[in-house]
């Protein structure tokens, strides 16, 4: 991608929103208005693969990220708190160690050879279009992804049986009372 | 396209998961019970077996996975522990007329099913040439356990599974945070062009190695990343418990196995130094950690920590490592599945304290007895199995290439604390006089007939693989050694 | 099959953010204007982003318009009335004097609610219409954006109109409006499944995820629109189409979210004047975007019935509005479904059938059974 006076402007409008919203995310003490600022965070992120070229995976960003996983949490916070709830309160020992650790995380970042050049591990974007996807996942070959492709069904599967079977609501009246009486004497 | 011989065991899984899920929605309530319980251990069983007898000479590929010899015995555990996992959740199944004092599973079908999808996703970590399917593979065998940790309807079984909800979300996080950064710095995400491309110089892949192995650490418990265990021990259901305490921990050092022998073998001494740093906390904080604990189950998640230090300790060394550490494992998880049989006896109609403990050897000499070698073993004292197991890691960590002997003078030590606190449960069982309160609240201690035999069986297998040259020497076979 | 004439250029970021490259004669003009004949600069560019900018404005507020005055002279109709007749020609301009009467009101606040995200929640449903309105070609140079991944960009940005309902409704602090949130949230997750599935059966249909080539792929006669041309599964899907995207725009029979005998207002209980206005706004922008991508996907979009006839604008008009006919006659003619009925519906009956009939639909297409 060559970069112009609009990609430049995009580029630091995008990471000044990821940051902010970032920040905003984790330091706001109403869950809902961390999960929104989360929300821009994320909208930020697909603005930056966007200008990469890569519209798939901002898409999917979007879909997957906003459209399910932060909308998720919302329901989730929906169900657990309403208005006047109290948060807990961070200590400031907490701060401290979250800030101590995201000191750590950028100067293991940063250690890295500021040096070095890092070419762009894919820079044709054909190889990102949803067609070459698609082809990659189904490729039984050793250069595609098949088995985990077909390994994730049985992980969606279980993950989905699982969660209706604990989310079922029990019957009542369906506890297992002559078990009980029965179990015990043996 | 064949089929590789070796890779009939996981369609075999594959398809006895769906054959659990099946009969499980589909039959009759008296079919469903015979087929979804006994079909699955037999299952599981004949599964193990088919392991060994289609283990591969050398690596079979089909595309893009890859079946490894040295992966056979590790799949083999998987296959024993959820097997036996199976078998120890006899007593909180419906409909077999038992009960269990926090209650009963809410679906015995679903959790059987939920273990097979688990061991599934152990084979395919086991499998993986690539870090896609090695994440894809990790996740499958540990989102279940989140499921399978909920199955009981109390308390402590939410938090648990809330718990580990969170904190394997987070190791996963990391491990995807890792991997990302192993991408960027080696190009690819194969472990063939990753094992060239990811040499120790290059800071890009520092980051992605220690991330992935923060992931892992939380998988295998190992300190630091260990505040998670008790708590999940304590609250999961009896077999989970017992599944996450063994096969869990042996998909996660498969897997590690497998990415240091893979793509990190470049990293060399520096990677040594890691271990070294994980084995030495591990075994410390493990151990002063079971030093203070009243509950069974708790303390079974302070000595595991501790127990992978020792494992950790082997990872140091060099080509002894893989069948020593299979070795270790098989036996691992065969001491530990007889205490949590014990314990789910016990637990059936009392709290899992040592309190409770007292007085075992007199009302119920078997179990006692199964506890004590079960307590033997993980301390390592011969003629166990488990006295070899810790034998052989002790050699791995010296051989010569890798001579280290303050490592080993360490562990030594540590050996010899933990042994303090093993002796301690068999002094409750069988020493200590239970106070009056003890014993008026206990009732009599019921055991099912097929939990009777499966812990006999195993006490034999646990002094066979001890006593037994053969059995330790097929092992290192199998591991390709 | 026909093979599709259009072929999405391979552009690169910075020319495809100039929109109308070379398209309309107002276009150009800007670009004269600003020196730039050929390919656009900062300045012609941020001219033409406005003025697009304005024309969806001034479209979504028309389209509203007329959309409220087209129900409530159905509705009329429907109920053996006449509706309404004082303003203006047939009543015509009874809207724009509603539209007045909202913007004049108070906008008001409840004491205990939360401003940030009571004011946030009015303002997201339109944002994510007028995304929706830039993706959907309108005639065969009449389009804002054409990505690749049309169809993939309409379903992410289709999920998020929830958004708005929920967090609307947790900041208003009112049980009836959570209750209509929750059940939003709950309703549209589902449905969105279905919906998603009915896009991914044209996707396989006609290979392209490109709104434009499903467009020009549905040329010539209406036997070649996709509804008719899969037998059998188009007909199907269009069916299932029209059944989740009411259910997605919280229409009756799918209303829970606002169910007036049970909630009140549902998420708008406590919304007024200017906020409420936006939501209403966004309702019936909704309801035309739904109705034209189900005419861009199922009927041929732009594309006359017969080869004969020019192809334009007024052929997606005419098809969307048999669409929200569709949608208006259903509001008058169902009952509302319960919640847990409306959930059973979509699990139960939508989702297994919608997944055999994209089966089906790929037994066709293999077999090359289309006609």
């Amino acid at each position: 991608m060559e970069a112009t006076l609009t990609t430049d402007i995009l580029f630091y409008l995008f990471s000044a929103a990821i940051l902010g919203c970032g920040l905003m995310a984790v330091t706001v003490k109403n869950l809902l208005h961390s999960a929104i600022a989360l929300m821009g965070c994320l909208f930020g992120t697909a603005g930056l693969f966007l200008l990469l070229d890569h519209e798939f995976v901002a898409l999917m960003q979007i879909l997957v990220y906003i459209g399910g996983v932060v909308i998720f949490i919302i329901y989730a916070v929906l169900l657990t708190t309403h208005l006047g709830t109290r948060y807990l309160p961070a200590s400031t020992l907490k701060y401290i160690s979250g800030v101590t650790l995201a000191a750590i995380v950028l100067g293991l970042v940063l250690h890295i050879d500021p040096q070095a050049t890092h070419t762009a591990v894919n820079p044709d974007r054909t190889a990102t279009t949803i067609d070459a996807i698609g082809y990659r996942l189904l490729d039984g070959s050793t250069n595609g992804f098949l088995i985990p492709f077909e390994v994730i069904s049985v992980l969606l599967l279980s993950a989905m049986i699982g969660a209706a079977t604990i989310a079922k609501h029990q019957k009542p009246g369906a506890t297992n009372d002559e078990d009980e009486t029965g179990g015990s004497a043996s | 396209m064949t089929l590789p011989t070796a890779l009939w065991t996981d369609i075999a899984l594959g398809s006895l998961a769906c054959i659990i899920l099946l009969s499980e929605s589909l039959l009759g309530p008296r079919l469903r019970k015979a087929i979804v319980f006994h079909g699955a251990w037999i299952g599981l069983v004949l599964i193990g077996i088919l392991t060994v007898c289609t283990a591969p000479e050398s690596e079979q590929a089909i595309g893009n996975y890859l079946i490894r010899p040295w992966t056979i015995p590790f799949r083999l555990c998987f296959c024993i522990a959820g097997a036996l996992s199976v078998l120890l959740s006899r007593n909180l199944l419906s409909g077999t007329g038992h009960t269990h004092r926090r209650g009963l599973l809410v679906s015995g079908g679903v959790h059987i099913f939920l273990i097979i999808c688990s061991t599934l996703g152990m084979f395919v970590v086991t499998g993986a040439q690539d870090l896609i399917t090695f994440l894809v593979g990790i996740e499958l065998a540990t989102i279940p356990l989140y499921v399978q940790a909920a199955m009981l309807r109390d308390d402590f079984s939410s938090e648990a599974s809330a718990k580990y909800l969170i904190i394997g979300s987070l190791s996963t996080a990391f491990t995807v945070f890792g991997i990302s950064y192993l991408y960027g710095a080696g190009n690819s995400v194969h472990f063939d062009t990753l094992a060239q491309t990811l040499t120790a110089d290059k800071h890009f892949a520092w980051v992605g190695v220690i991330f992935v192995l923060a992931g892992i650490g939380f998988k295998l418990s190992a300190a630091p990343f260990h505040m998670w265990a008790p708590d999940i021990y304590d609250g999961a259901p009896p077999p989970v418990t017992a599944y996450i305490a063994s096969s869990s921990k042996a998909a996660g050092l498969a897997g590690l196995i497998l990415l240091v022998y893979g793509p990190f073998q470049q990293l060399g001494a520096d990677l040594e130094n890691i271990f070294m740093f994980l084995a030495i906390i591990s075994m410390t904080i493990g151990n002063l950690g079971a030093l203070r604990q009243k509950r069974f189950n708790r303390f079974m998640a302070w000595s595991s920590v501790a127990q992978i230090g020792f494992v950790l300790m082997a990872l140091t060394g060099g080509d002894l490592a893989i069948p020593s550490i299979a070795f270790y494992l098989l036996v691992y998880i065969i001491g530990n599945f007889i205490a949590f049989f014990v314990v789910n006896c016990l637990a059936s109609n009392r709290p899992e304290t040592f309190s409770n403990m007292r007085g075992l050897s007199k009302q119920s000499p078997l179990l006692a007895l199964c506890l004590l070698i079960s307590m033997f073993s993980l301390a390592g004292i011969p003629p166990l199995g488990g006295f070899f197991g810790k034998f052989e890691l002790f050699l791995a960590a010296a051989q010569p290439g890798h001579e280290h002997f303050y490592l080993i003078l360490f562990a030594a030590i540590n050996a010899v604390v933990s042994l303090y606190y093993y002796m301690i449960v068999v002094k409750d069982i069988y020493i200590t006089e239970p106070t009056h309160a003890d014993n008026s609240t206990c009732p009599a201690i019921a055991i099912l007939p097929s939990q009777r035999l499966t812990l006999v069986v195993l006490v034999i297998a646990i002094i066979v693989l001890g006593v037994w040259p053969a059995a330790h020497s097929w092992i290192f076979t199998l591991a390709g050694s | 099959m026909d093979t599709s004439t259009h072929q999405p250029v391979q552009q690169s970021v910075a020319e495809r953010l100039d929109p109308h490259t070379a398209t309309t004669p107002l276009g150009d003009w800007v670009r004269e204007l600003c020196d730039a004949p050929d390919g656009g600069n900062l300045l012609s560019m941020t001219i033409n982003v406005i003025i697009i900018i304005i024309a969806i404005c001034a479209f979504s507020s028309l389209t509203a318009m007329v959309l409220v005055w087209m129900e409530r002279k159905l509705a009329g109709r429907f109920q053996r009335r006449l509706g309404p007749t004082r303003t203006g020609p047939f009543g015509l301009l009874q809207t724009a004097a509603d539209g007045l009467k909202l913007f004049l009101k108070e906008g008001f606040r409840p004491n205990a609610s939360d401003p940030f995200t009571y004011y946030l929640a009015p303002l997201l449903p339109l944002t994510g219409a007028f995304m929706v309105l830039a993706v959907i070609p309108f005639g065969p140079s009449m389009w804002i954006a054409d990505p690749e991944l049309g169809l993939i960009f309409i379903s992410a940005i289709a999920g998020l109109g929830v958004l708005a309902l929920l967090i609307g409704s947790w900041g208003s602090n009112n049980k009836y409006s959570l209750m209509g949130g929750l059940r939003a949230g709950a309703q549209a997750i589902s449905y969105e499944v279905s919906l998603i599935l009915c896009f991914l059966l044209i996707v396989l249909a006609s290979g392209e995820t490109n709104l434009l080539n499903i467009v020009e792929g549905q040329q010539g006669n209406f036997w070649n629109w996709w509804i008719i041309k899969l037998p059998g599964a188009g007909f199907i899907a269009f069916i299932f189409f029209i059944i989740t995207s009411t259910a997605e725009l919280n229409r009756t029979p799918f209303d829970t979210t606002e169910a007036e005998s049970e909630l009140t207002g549902g998420f708008h209980t406590e919304y007024s004047g200017i906020a409420f206005s936006m939501f209403f706004l966004a309702e019936y922008v909704h309801m035309f975007i739904a109705a034209a991508i189900g005419a861009t996907l199922f009927l041929g979009g732009y594309n006359a019935p017969f080869e004969f006839l020019p192809d334009g604008w007024w052929w997606l008009m005419a098809k969307s509005y048999a669409i929200i006919f569709l949608y208006i006659w259903f509001r008058w003619t169902f009952p509302r479904l319960r919640i847990d009925q409306l959930m059973a519906l979509e699990w139960k009956f939508l989702l297994p059938l919608s997944l055999i009939n994209l089966v089906f639909a790929g037994i066709l297409i293999a077999m090359g059974w289309i006609l």
